[in-house]
């Protein structure tokens, strides 16, 4: 909780906190409804230019751009969310517990980014005679299949990472709901849950496979992205960093996503108690840490290609960085790296509600663009001309005329985008009425894990050590 | 079971200022036979030097032997300090206390025996000078600052500055507390070298700022040596050689061997300088649980190193990295490289009590240091063998005992500065344990009384 150093300290107690979450938890006012319907139409709308994408048909690659840029932030923002959960309940940060429910209540996404996934394979050509990191199986279920299984498991893992760390909490619904319909989804859901030491031990132990799983499988799902969706499409491009890259723009991202949802929460769902000071200054150094680091393996890259020189490295160079798509690398420079660096090397903007906020939201947009620039460009190059193959080695191939022009959104596109961010969001929405977005008992532990003590002419908090 | 020493400041004082106040048996034995060992080692550097490089194992297309790959392990030991000391220090993790002035000691002197080795390499080491510093004004012939070659001395020599300027900072409250238990000549050295340090609230509070702001400071440094030294690598054409991961990979495996080196280093010296009430096995288990994250971080570039190197299908590369994998001997220390670098100790460290057991952690921070050492020389070396166009056979290398020589001489350097240092400086600071001692607490959860941290602002 936020408090003052130089003040005592109020701890509260389990039951308040409980009581307190449980209310606001149970009320849903017209403004939550009006929310709900906003990003229902929005996400309609997305839906009108999928079906509008979908008339047009898969021949033509470059109409699923902007799409698959889409598929990739929502997997690289909303889908990352819970690897902060995982993260953080791994190191132990005591001041996680009120923000980790949010970040895990963001898995339900899954869900959405998995169907949106489907079309965006079926726009892909075979792997057949091109690069790829399935390599020689030429079945088509080595990197459709393939893909859907990986991204499905790490959905199905969120989920029940979800649903583990949820069980205490929808035992509390059950208990103080019964009558109505989200208390009878509750008793479902809650397996029967009345906090036994047996169940306090298998609840700890599947949190931790869970988590230790979601860990490991979410960077191959970033490795898949990359692989299948960006370097496999574009000739001459061999970049093992890029996975890597984007597996930190996604931390990055997800981060950035916590500290404005959180705010969000605060703002108007009356959380201001549980996100407070604490929360948003501890995550905006990671933050600041991870804007460093998509800076390195830009450069990592960058310097690579430029150093070498051979034909392919300097188209692609080309293509992505200095002329076709130029202009979003700038964007995505300023706010992802230039932006957080210059604000948030100041602790007054890292220990402030405000700072990390506009921070993140300017990461966010960033984000966008970039994925913007890494999905949009390789789909808006063409195929090999008949008959002859794709190309194994660094020459150009669809290169070799001229180097593709920047593809611009059109109205389906940005319908897609705004519908795809929406139904995410929605989602969340949704399901914050079923597992409340603040963990009662996670809290509540924190909490008796708190003293305050007096040291001289100041209080301070003491903090247990919980292993 | 979890347990706390609590000691007085007198205590601390006594334990900690043990062998820089008097001088054990055991020291000045150790400190002997190091000395006579790197006199040896200079004198066969002095006979390569005389004969020429033709008495190592460098020749044509191998260039670059076990004096790079020593060159690359120092560099990479180096990256422990840091990592140890600015991370844990700006994450404010209670648990570096004792080994952060250890840790930043061992970089500066891992990367002073990293320097040796381009020297040693160039067989003519006057020579060095040429590619660093303009030798000929009226010709105009410079250096060619696009060259990694010449970045390098600019980091490490930039990251050497910083760590001495790093280790001074925080050994200044200590250096007071020596100088007020010594006389003579050295109480006016150490009078010298504690800048008039009396603790007053001001000098705790410059010391703090300066800690943290060098600390911040020095993480981009830190991250820009191994990337350049990396640099060297990536920026050529070499088949396996040109991958653009090649700068985070060697930084995190920079960072798996130097943690490892701190781990064995904090566990020798628990033994020698009988530091049982300040290295317990709650920091053991916290290194090898930072170990085990990144040791996964370094698969996982690992893993995309290899993939992407098979991903055009190039037959060179390709080429190289069947010679690594499945051509002895080549083959065999590849997997010997696989196994100490993560394979044996990884899924060791999963385990609570091997992960606070001083012997077991000892062995495996061992073995993966030797790993680490195997995986740069397989960077190195295959990659250089390459078949040229004209020749019908793979080029070999084969360390000689004079490189062997030299690359023990540089552990013995390593180990002989830690000993010098010791006799001087305290290796444990002596103002972060009673700064610890502080923060210290205990709650009641329960019926239990649970271990406790003053939360620091």
């Amino acid at each position: 909780m936020a408090h003052d150093e130089h003040a005592a300290p109020t701890v509260p107690t389990h039951q308040e906190i409980a009581s307190d979450i449980m209310a606001k938890f149970q009320n849903i006012n017209q403004s939550y409804w009006r929310w709900v319907s906003l990003l229902a139409v929005l996400f309609a709308a997305g839906v009108v230019g999928f079906v509008i994408k979908l008339m047009a048909g898969f021949d033509d690659r470059s109409e699923w751009g902007y799409y698959v840029a889409t598929l990739s932030f929502l997997a690289s923002t909303f889908l990352a969310m819970p690897v902060i959960s995982a993260g953080l309940r791994l190191a132990k940060a005591n001041w996680r517990r009120p923000l980790t429910r949010l970040t895990e209540n963001m898995a339900i996404t899954g869900v959405l980014i998995w169907f949106m996934l489907i079309p965006a394979l079926i726009a892909l050509p075979d792997t057949e005679g091109r690069l790829s990191v399935w390599f020689d199986f030429p079945h088509w279920m080595s990197f459709r299949g393939g893909n859907l299984m990986v991204w499905g498991t790490v959905v199905l893992i969120g989920l029940f990472l979800l649903w583990t760390l949820a069980l205490p909490d929808l035992a509390a619904v059950r208990d103080h709901m019964p009558k109505s319909p989200r208390g009878k989804v509750a008793r479902v859901l809650s397996l029967g849950w009345t906090g036994n030491t047996r169940q306090w031990r298998v609840l700890h132990s599947g949190v931790l496979l869970f988590g230790a799983f979601y860990l490991l499988l979410y960077p191959t799902l970033q490795t898949l992205l990359q692989a299948d969706f960006q370097a496999g499409l574009l000739p001459g491009m061999k970049d093992a960093i890029a996975p890597a890259t984007a597996l930190i723009n996604a931390l990055q991202g997800a981060v950035a996503m916590t500290l404005v949802v959180m705010f969000i929460m605060r703002r108007f769902g009356g959380y201001e108690r549980y996100f407070g000071i604490d929360q948003f200054w501890a995550l905006s150094k990671p933050l600041l840490a991870f804007s460093l680091l998509w800076f390195y393996f830009w450069w990592g890259s960058f310097i690579t290609f430029w150093y070498g020189r051979q034909p392919g490295e300097t188209a692609l160079i080309q293509f992505l960085i200095l002329d076709s798509y130029r202009i979003p690398l700038i964007f995505s420079f300023l706010f992802n790296f230039i932006g957080p660096l210059v604000a948030l090397v100041w602790n007054p903007v890292r220990r402030s509600i405000w700072g990390p906020t506009i921070v993140g939201v300017g990461v966010l947009f960033g984000a966008l663009i970039n994925h913007i620039r890494w999905y949009v460009a390789p789909f808006s190059v063409l195929d090999p001309p008949e008959g002859k193959d794709w190309p194994h080695v660094a020459t150009l191939m669809s290169f070799e005329d001229a180097i593709p022009a920047g593809q611009l959104p059109g109205i389906a596109d940005v319908l897609i985008i705004v519908g795809g961010i929406a139904g995410a969001f929605l989602l969340f929405m949704l399901i914050n009425k079923i597992i409340p977005v603040v963990s009662m008992w996670e809290v509540g532990e924190g909490l008796r894990l708190v003293k305050v003590r007096r040291y001289l002419a100041r209080y301070a908090m003491v903090i247990a050590k919980s292993h | 079971m979890y347990y706390r020493r609590t000691l007085t400041e007198a205590q601390i004082n006594q334990q900690l200022l043990g062998t820089v106040l008097t001088t054990p048996l055991w020291w000045i034995v150790l400190v002997s036979l190091l000395g006579i060992v790197i006199a040896g080692v200079v004198g066969v550097v002095a006979w390569m030097f005389n004969q020429g490089l033709g008495v190592t194992g460098l020749r044509q297309p191998v260039f670059w032997g076990f004096f790079i790959t020593n060159f690359i392990f120092w560099v990479g030991i180096s990256h422990a300090g840091v990592m140890i000391s600015a991370i844990l220090r700006l994450s404010q993790a209670e648990w570096r206390r004792p080994m952060v002035r250890a840790a930043e000691t061992m970089t500066v002197f891992a990367l002073m025996a990293s320097l040796t080795m381009p020297l040693v390499h160039a067989g003519r080491p006057w020579r060095i000078f040429y590619w660093v510093f303009p030798y000929d004004w009226a010709r105009g012939i410079w250096p060619d600052v696009r060259s990694p070659l010449v970045w390098d001395p600019i980091a490490i020599t930039t990251y050497l500055t910083s760590s001495m300027l790093f280790v001074y900072t925080a050994l200044i409250p200590d250096l007071a507390i020596i100088r007020d238990r010594s006389t003579g000549w050295r109480k006016s050295v150490y009078g010298v070298l504690s800048l008039g340090w009396h603790g007053n609230p001001r000098q705790w509070k410059l010391q703090g700022f300066a800690g943290i702001l060098l600390s911040a400071l020095i993480l981009p440094v830190f991250v820009s040596v191994h990337s350049i030294v990396s640099w060297d690598f990536s920026v050529s054409l070499v088949p396996s050689w040109h991958v653009t991961i090649f700068a985070p990979y060697f930084v995190i495996g920079a960072v798996h061997s130097g943690v490892s080196a701190v781990v064995t280093l904090m566990i020798i010296m628990r033994k020698l300088y009988k530091l049982e009430n300040f290295i317990w096995e709650e920091h053991i288990d916290a290194l090898a649980r930072l170990l085990i994250v990144v040791a996964m971080a370094w698969m996982f570039l690992f893993w995309l190193d290899l993939v992407f190197a098979l991903w055009l299908k190039e037959e060179q590369e390709i080429t190289v990295w069947m010679l690594r994998m499945f051509e002895p001997p080549w083959s065999w220390l590849f997997f010997l490289f696989f196994m100490f670098s993560f394979v044996i100790p990884v899924p060791l460290w999963m385990f609570r009590r091997v992960r606070r057991s001083f012997t077991w952690m000892l062995w495996t921070s061992l073995i993966v240091n030797i790993g680490m050492f195997l995986e740069r020389f397989l960077i190195i070396v295959p990659a250089l063998m390459r078949k040229g166009p004209q020749t019908f056979t793979y080029a070999t290398y084969r360390p000689s005992p004079v490189e062997f020589t030299i690359i023990f001489g540089t552990i013995a350097l390593v180990c002989f500065f830690l000993l010098v240092f010791s006799k001087f400086f305290p290796l444990i600071p002596l103002w972060e344990i009673k700064e610890g001692q502080l923060l210290i607490d205990e709650v009641k959860v329960g019926n239990a009384r649970v271990p406790a941290l003053v939360k620091e602002h």
